[in-house]
């Protein structure tokens, strides 16, 4: 402990060059505290934003092979029901959904859009998710082919309450169909987010992708508690599953939301049917994998900069060591050992490299704050990355200790040289000499 | 006597009548049978001219070559330059779309839309009315100065774009010169006409095709066909390989 103090005390004796040195590293920290608490913070709001907007967290689908095309079809539920009930959903958390992607058509403008098949009753789910009065929704719901969509597409098409309008998509076997619809409600969104989906009778839907009957639908969606439950709760429907169906394999993300429903696959045969179970993470893995490898990009930044840094922290130890030779040489022949003059000189290495971590976190942190107020709105492409309009900041406790080793380490390093020599003075030697 | 007078009458007259009843799924054969080359290939320059109101009109030339037999095209962009190398191909039921940015193909459909226009990937298919259509009525009138049979078809499978079309053809020589194009809910989503043919080798072409969308006015696209040429195409143009080493 002494030597620790004595190292602290050294420190401070120069606080302008310990403050300086320190800052050096607290700008590589800084930086890469930065980068790794927006990717990591990003990541997350899509993730929560893509599954307020596709409802729900894990998603089941049923592939049936027909010739050489695969289609995605849930006609009889029953066994999959049972099976994912007893893992403990219940039907709050479930939606059955078919989801059509067309172009909306009114007056010459066009505007793509999936139009999601929902419950088209006073009591549906809907009603709560887009915050719509009673009397409106009620009054939405009795037309049998209306649409709810939102500010953003009425002002697109320039449509209001009550127009008609076109929705031109395909049927679940990729032939050409189009529905018309009457605009029963418009919501205040007006994020482009919004912008991408609509809402109408279910039972409509059905009839435009002419699924065999009405209680067919595309997808099983679960909603968990939280988005982190969605892989533990995926690998256990799907060992589940696994005893009853053939399970189709992983593949790429489906994040460009395709304008067709049918999904032809060409990359893996089966025959017969076989159940697909995906979450949100397996949608954008490759959102997931750019944010990994930003992170060992940001990582190998830092070692750049700490290399440079290291630099100067080597000769200021040189030029510490040439300071206090004299002193050294009087600890010497007091009775001080190698080790422990040694042992001083990393230890101040050391908490130099500790200030360094705090203030670049504590300037991280500043930045975080400051960033986290602007509010770049709702209405740009880039809201899906958005919290609201606001930046997301998400700070990773591991990332943040590899860095702190990582540049203890290194600093570590950097004046092992001074140290070592420091070490092997004389203390006649030491004493004798002055700069 | 006169009953047995009557009855003859009444025999000729629906035996007369038989003879007269038009073969309307006869038509959609020989209709197939008009178009399609079956022991030869066919290559010709194609020009696809597509207006969509609030955009330029889009002017782009491509190289099409078809073996029937074989249910395989090949259509490589030539212009504009933005386009150029970009080709379709399509072997049996599979078509590819071949992307020289990324050097990839990336499977498609035969229901999608040509390259942004009003023409679809299966419009460049042999014709195959008789086996993918039945007809549900049909009976005789006048396009223009033209006397043709008006049908009117459902399709027999969902490996077809439209489910269901109306087709004008002349009766003398079951020349299709304009089809609509239906949704599943019977909206009518195109209009087709079909001009200036070329009769090639006892086949007729279409050398000026012009799609109209019924759904979004204005928008449509006229396809010119030039440079006719009727023989025999390298295997190897049907391939993947040839669409790569060209598209450079």
């Amino acid at each position: 402990m002494k030597f620790a103090s004595i190292a602290l005390r050294n420190l401070t004796r120069q606080k302008r060059r310990s403050l300086l040195l320190a800052g050096a590293i607290a700008v590589g920290i800084f930086i890469v505290t930065l980068v790794n608490a927006f990717t990591a913070g990003t990541v997350q709001v899509l993730k929560e934003n893509m599954a307020d907007l596709i409802g729900g967290h894990v998603f089941v689908t049923v592939q049936h092979k027909e010739g050489d095309k695969t289609i995605d079809l849930i006609s009889d539920d029953a066994k999959l029901m049972g099976v994912v009930k007893s893992l403990g959903i219940t039907d709050a958390m479930l939606s059955k959904t078919v989801d059509l992607s067309g172009t909306l058509i009114f007056n010459g403008k066009t505007t793509a859009q999936i139009m999601v098949g929902a419950k088209w009753t006073p009591d549906s789910g809907i009603k709560a998710k887009l915050a719509i009065a009673d009397g409106d929704f009620a009054k939405a719901v009795a037309i049998p082919n209306g649409v709810i969509l939102s500010k953003k597409t009425a002002d697109t098409l320039k449509l209001q309450l009550g127009d008609s309008l076109l929705l031109k998509c395909k049927t679940v076997t990729g032939q050409e169909n189009v529905g018309e619809f009457v605009i029963g409600y418009i919501t205040s969104d007006t994020s482009q987010f919004g912008g991408m989906v609509a809402f109408a009778n279910r039972d409509y839907i059905n009839q435009l992708a002419n699924l065999p009957n009405l209680s067919s639908y595309l997808t099983l969606r679960v909603r968990l508690a939280s988005l982190e439950e969605a892989p533990a709760f995926a690998a256990r429907l799907e060992a589940e599953l696994a005893k009853q169906y053939q399970i189709a394999p992983k593949e790429a993300s489906m994040m460009s939301m395709d304008a067709n429903v049918i999904k032809v696959n060409q990359t893996s045969e089966f025959k017969g049917e076989r159940v697909k179970v995906e979450t949100i993470n397996d949608m954008l893995s490759e959102i997931t994998s750019l944010s990994t490898g930003l992170a060992i990009a940001s990582l190998i930044m830092l070692v750049f900069l700490l290399l440079i840094t290291m630099i100067g922290i080597a000769n200021t130890f040189r030029m510490i060591l040439y300071e206090r030779i004299q002193e050294i040489g009087a600890m010497r022949a007091l009775g001080m050992q190698r080790g422990e003059v040694r042992t001083i000189m990393l230890y101040e290495a050391v908490f130099l490299s500790l200030l360094g971590v705090v203030l670049g976190v504590a300037l991280a942190g500043l930045a975080m704050l400051g960033l986290g107020i602007v509010n770049f709105g709702t209405d740009s492409l880039f809201a899906i990355l958005l919290n609201n309009g606001h930046l997301s900041f998400r700070f990773d406790a591991a990332s943040m200790l590899i860095s702190t080793v990582l540049v203890v380490v290194f600093t570590w390093f950097a004046a092992l040289g001074p140290s070592n020599k420091a070490a092997r003075l004389l203390p006649a030697d030491a004493l004798r000499t002055s700069y | 006597m006169k009953k047995i007078v009557f009855a003859a009458m009444f025999a000729a007259s629906v035996a007369a009548l038989s003879a007269q009843a038009v073969d309307y799924q006869g038509i959609l054969a020989k209709i197939d049978e008009m178009a399609n080359f079956q022991n030869q290939d066919i290559s010709m320059s194609v020009t696809l001219v597509t207006d969509k109101p609030g955009s330029d009109r889009s002017v782009k030339k491509a190289k099409f070559f078809r073996r029937d037999r074989d249910d395989a095209f090949l259509m490589l962009i030539e212009q504009p330059d933005v386009n150029k190398g970009e080709g379709y191909l399509k072997v049996d039921d599979n078509l590819w779309f071949y992307d020289p940015n990324t050097r990839a193909f990336s499977h498609t459909s035969i229901k999608e839309k040509f390259s942004d226009s009003q023409a679809n990937n299966d419009d460049f298919s042999s014709s195959k009315m008789a086996v993918d259509y039945k007809v549900v009525t049909g009976e005789e009138a006048k396009l223009g100065k033209f006397d043709v049979y008006v049908l009117t078809l459902e399709a027999t499978s969902d490996k077809v774009t439209y489910p269901m079309e109306k087709i004008w053809v002349t009766r003398d020589k079951t020349l299709v010169l304009k089809t609509e194009d239906y949704s599943l809910s019977k909206r009518l989503m195109r209009t087709s006409l079909f001009t200036n043919y070329q009769q090639i080798n006892g086949r007729y072409i279409p050398l000026t095709q012009l799609y109209v969308d019924n759904l979004n006015v204005g928008e449509k696209t006229q396809m010119t066909m030039a440079d006719v040429n009727i023989g025999t195409i390298p295997d190897t143009v049907f391939t993947k390989s040839y669409v790569e080493r060209v598209s450079k």
